[in-house]
């Protein structure tokens, strides 16, 4: 879990701005974020406050009007459509609120999808495939449809779609927000698993409970990141760790 | 290929799910794609597919116009570009008779000695002709093998068995290949006989003025009665040869007439064999063919535009999968070849529902067409219809399929993946898309519908058109005494006798003989003189049709005298040569004088001059849609033919006296043969059959437009209504009435319509030029038509938008608001 010094990710003075008919609408104004390999980062903030736009933009799904993106040190701010969806399927898993499974495909199916844009062997899909579906516990429904599971076994499958390809950084937009307290924590418990294994992660969220669970909190407010904090679980682990004899850095 | 299997897979889940789509997209493709195929099996058959048998066809060249046997000589023999050049007279009829039952009426062709061997064509059975065989009378047969079947059971020892052809013994010498019926298809010959052969089996005393027999055909060289074919050497570029034979003709003219005219040289033009129609008939039916080709295209187009349509609407319900494909990484090309890997789907189930309407389409074709020349069409599937109906079934999945996939594919990720953007804005570019679907399908629907309504008020005019003649009660029955070698005086003798019995059959009013029915497929031209006005030096005389009749023949057929009297008994061999003239020849030749007692010749030098004995009333002798023209009456017992039909006036049903009038012409030949016997009525459908199938199928693809285009609008309509119901809530809220809303929302679908009738009926004004030839008593302006599609349209149209507005009517001002 230790981040290593070369950030995974940079933004640099990232502004974006949506026009509707003559309004100007700054949802982003100036964002600089560094994210690390094996961070755990939560993007906290207000409704409206341009949390889903900054992920968007982290995604790849959006591009800033202005300022810089670098992914794996590479430029990726002006790259072309087709290209962006390339990085998109190699470097980023996504989990959505809404789960956003496809209906008419099986749980196996959807979580092999990204795998079958990158071109992979059919033998290397299934076993990545059923390695994501074993570590989210959904191995045993793989021929389901997702109308047939529960919100929270939706959502594990989301999770098991985003860690499958073995992205740089997996981006998850309120991954709770479609489900009950006990689901959701089940859900939050299964990032902070991926997260010990090494995974990336940055999350967005609203609720302050789910936000400490990681290692920074980015706060922002009116497109802006207006404070930066260490999560509280985190902050647990570090004095646990000093406590113990260990050097943190 | 993985990656395609998978998303086959998904296509067909897809379509499997969605199954009242999938049912209306297959169905309307099935009926686009079908009467396609129908269509190509048509041209494939007469155009495209090769006459079956024939050596390398392509090598094969025909000479534009027919030939005389001595031009025939020279060519083949003094030419150096061909392996062999080969001459047929087309289609004759043969008695078959065989000593245990009736004659039969066979068709076969007498072709020279080296016919089969020009064509590349071996027996299954025996041999072919010998030179010999070209060179001296032998009666000697090559019989098809459904005749070998068919009438002589498979006889294994058929080869050197005596057969009587029009009652002269013949000894068949071969039995030709499986599936050969000559150089084209459709045409039901049966067997060969050497050309040398046609003296003896219809000599010159046998035959009649039409026929040309009166002058030695063999020796003549003006008389251009054969067809020419020849298979260039390996080598030898078409050109080359066309060159060459030019040549030579140029020479044979000048040796013998001391000329050479414009015709000799168009004559020996060379036209490659391709298909299984007569090169020289292909220029006339490619324009037919082409048209009916762009109609039924224009079918598949406008399911086309239907289906991009529903597809439009589908990929609306679709966007958050789309979204998130493309959020998980999908390229917009992988996207778009997915959704068309979904239409191409489509696209091949409706082909292959089509290729089953097709099949059956092609039955009703061909039994419809054993009552025509092409009495053994051939439609049966073969590779080239297969690859037609893949092609089209791909190509068609293609065009329908890649606006909407190309649309669809071009979305905002991050919108489209929130789910509250169920809702979309009314002029959205899907939208606008859809639009343009429906307007492209109206305008379509236009062009087929006025072209529908030009035919059927064509085909109203047709039956309204009097053609000159009862058409009920009258029974015809064609008689070939050259068959049997019958000599002018014995047939003479034979027609009187043949009508006296006739006569005195019960219900039967009154009976007449004639060369040529008219509405039937056969017609004769020539030029006239009349006496005194010998047609100054230069000219022709003036063009007639013209007809050998037996006599009392127009009042048998009811068409009016005018003037003067019908032909009788006395008008006979020996007695005083006359003729009776329709009104427009009579008007041309004697402009406001009695033409009564006239006379007019066919040949301004010998003669004979005919006297005039009556003015008859024009008459449609070739077809309804004809304008009037001259034409000329000669009385069958002066002249004589031996190919006649007999036309019997009934009381009651004709159909009735159709055993008893056989009796009597058996009681007086048991050896002629008696076929076709059909109705006046049925043969005046018969002339009918093209109006009436372009009225039938224009009117049932007009129909079917009509049925698309409705759905599309409903669709239209709908689409919008489900996209603006928080709009509508809102307007609702603030005031707005039932009549506003039902404005609002119709309002957009009728729009469209308006800019597609509009586009319409200026594409139909131009498209129904082209078919301007084909209609009877109508313009392609005709007002009526023009207005009442437009409207008939315009009605479908506000009622399949108004029941999705009426919809929208209903919407609850509170639930539409909280809609979101």
């Amino acid at each position: 879990m230790n981040a290593s010094a070369q950030p995974l990710l940079r933004l640099d003075d990232v502004k974006k701005v949506f026009y509707t008919d003559e309004v100007e609408t700054h949802a982003l104004s100036g964002i600089h974020l560094d994210i690390r390999n094996g961070e755990y980062v939560s993007i906290a903030g207000p409704s409206g406050c341009g949390k889903s736009t900054l992920l968007s933009i982290l995604g790849l799904l959006d591009s800033p009007s202005e300022g810089g993106y670098w992914l794996n040190g590479k430029q990726v701010s002006d790259l072309s459509l087709s290209e962006r969806a390339r990085i998109r399927n190699r470097e980023v898993g996504f989990i959505f609120q809404s789960f956003n499974l496809i209906g008419d495909l099986s749980v196996y199916e959807n979580v092999e999808l990204p795998l079958t844009y990158r071109g992979m062997s059919s033998a290397d899909r299934k076993k990545r495939v059923h390695d994501a579906l074993e570590k989210v516990g959904m191995a045993h429904r793989a021929k389901h449809l997702p109308s047939q599971l529960s919100g929270g076994q939706q959502q594990r499958v989301a999770v098991a779609r985003a860690v499958a390809g073995e992205p740089s950084i997996v981006l998850a937009d309120e991954p709770t927000g479609n489900l009950d307290s006990t689901n959701g924590e089940a859900v939050m418990e299964l990032m902070r698993e991926l997260h010990r294994a090494g995974a990336t992660i940055c999350m967005v969220t609203h609720d302050p409970r789910y936000a400490r669970h990681a290692d920074r909190i980015v706060h922002l407010f009116d497109g802006r990141v207006v404070e930066e904090e260490q999560g509280q679980l985190a902050v647990k682990a570090e004095h646990e760790l000093k406590e113990s004899g260990f050097e943190v850095a | 290929m993985e990656t395609l299997l998978k998303d086959l897979r998904y296509a067909a889940r897809m379509l499997v799910k969605h199954r009242g789509f999938t049912a209306i997209a297959v169905l309307s493709l099935a009926l686009g794609i079908g009467v396609n195929t129908a269509i190509f099996s048509l041209v494939n058959a007469l155009l495209v597919r090769p006459v079956p048998v024939v050596r390398e066809q392509g090598s094969v060249m025909w000479l534009r116009a027919p030939a005389s046997y001595p031009d025939y000589l020279d060519y083949r023999e003094q030419a150096q570009s061909f392996d062999g050049m080969a001459a047929i007279t087309g289609t004759s009829e043969f008695s078959l008779s065989r000593s245990d039952s009736e004659p039969e009426l066979v068709k076969g062709e007498f072709v020279s000695a080296n016919y089969f061997d020009v064509l590349g064509v071996g027996a299954s059975r025996g041999r072919t002709f010998s030179e010999d065989e070209g060179r001296t009378p032998a009666p000697v047969v090559v019989i098809g093998q459904r005749l070998w079947r068919t009438r002589f059971n498979s006889d294994q020892f058929i080869v050197g068995r005596q057969i009587s052809l029009n009652g002269l013994g013949h000894t068949v010498i071969g039995v030709a290949p499986e599936n050969f019926t000559g150089t084209e298809i459709g045409l039901d010959r049966e067997l060969w006989v050497p050309l040398s052969m046609q003296p003896v089996l219809n000599p010159p005393e046998a035959t009649g003025f039409v026929g040309g027999g009166e002058v030695g055909r063999f020796d003549e060289r003006n008389n251009h009665w054969l067809a020419v074919f020849a298979r260039l050497k390996p080598g030898v570029a078409r050109e080359q040869a066309g060159a060459e034979l030019s040549a030579i003709a140029r020479h044979v003219a000048e040796a013998n007439t001391g000329r050479v005219d414009a015709e000799t040289l168009r004559r020996v033009q060379l036209l490659r064999m391709s298909g299984g129609m007569d090169p020289r008939d292909q220029e006339e039916a490619l324009p037919i063919a082409g048209i009916v080709m762009a109609v039924v295209a224009l079918v598949l187009l406008i399911a086309c535009a239907n289906i991009a349509g529903l597809l439009v609407a589908r990929a609306a319900v679709r966007r958050r999968e789309t979204a998130i494909r493309q959020a998980l990484g999908a390229s917009r090309p992988r996207l778009v070849r997915q959704l068309l890997t979904e239409s191409v789907l489509l696209g091949v189930l409706g082909g292959a529902l089509g290729l089953l309407l097709a099949l059956w389409v092609n039955d009703i074709l061909v039994s419809y067409a054993r009552a025509t020349p092409l009495a053994a069409l051939d439609l049966s599937l073969d590779y080239r219809v297969l690859v037609f109906t893949l092609a089209v079934s791909v190509a068609t999945g293609f065009i329908f399929g890649l606006a909407p996939a190309l649309q669809a594919s071009r979305i905002d990720i991050v919108t489209a993946l929130k789910s509250e953007d169920a809702l979309g804005r009314a002029s959205s570019p899907r939208s606008r898309l859809r639009s343009v679907f429906v307007a492209a399908q109206v305008t379509l629907s236009v062009v087929l519908l006025v072209g529908a309504g030009l035919f059927i008020r064509s085909l109203q005019n047709a039956h309204a058109i009097d053609p000159g003649f009862r058409v009920d009660n009258a029974l015809t029955v064609p008689i070939n005494l050259g068959l049997l070698r019958y000599k002018a005086t014995d047939g003479r003798n034979f027609y009187r006798e043949l009508l006296a019995r006739v006569l005195a059959q019960p219900g039967v009013e009154r009976a007449s003989l004639v060369r040529f029915t008219p509405l039937g497929f056969s017609y004769a031209q020539g030029q006239v003189v009349a006496e005194g006005q010998a047609a100054q030096s230069g000219e022709e005389g003036t063009s007639v049709g013209f007809n050998m009749v037996g006599p009392g023949y127009l009042g048998t057929m009811g068409t009016p005298l005018v003037r003067g009297r019908d032909f009788t008994e006395a008008d006979r061999e020996g007695a005083p040569r006359v003729a009776v003239v329709n009104e427009s020849l009579a008007e041309t030749l004697w402009p406001g004088e009695d033409p009564l007692g006239k006379r007019l010749s066919f040949d301004r030098t010998k003669g004979p001059f005919l006297e005039v004995v009556g003015v008859a009333r024009d008459v449609k002798y070739r077809s309804l849609g004809e304008r009037e023209h001259p034409y000329v009456y000669q009385p069958v017992l002066q002249s004589y033919e031996p190919k006649m039909t007999l036309v019997v006036r009934t009381a009651g049903d004709p159909r009735a006296i159709a055993g008893a009038v056989r009796e009597q012409i058996r009681a007086l030949d048991p050896n002629l043969p008696v076929a076709d016997i059909r109705t006046l009525g049925e043969q005046f459908d018969l002339s009918l059959f093209p109006a009436r199938v372009a009225a039938w199928t224009l009117g049932g693809f007009g129909l079917l437009a009509l049925v698309l285009a409705a759905v599309g609008i409903y669709g239209v309509v709908s689409y919008a209504v489900a996209q603006r119901t928080r709009e509508i809530g809102v307007r609702m809220a603030l005031g707005a009435r039932r009549g506003d809303v039902l404005r609002l929302v119709m309002g957009e679908g009728l729009f469209v319509v308006g800019l597609g009738l509009a586009a319409g009926l200026l594409l139909a004004l131009i498209a129904t030029r082209v078919v301007a030839g084909f209609l009877y008593g109508v313009g392609t302006t005709d007002p009526l038509t023009f207005v009442a599609v437009p409207l008939v349209l315009g009605a479908i149209a506000l009622a399949a938008s108004y029941i999705p507005a009426r919809r929208a009517t209903r919407v609850d001002p509170m639930v539409a608001l909280r809609y979101e």
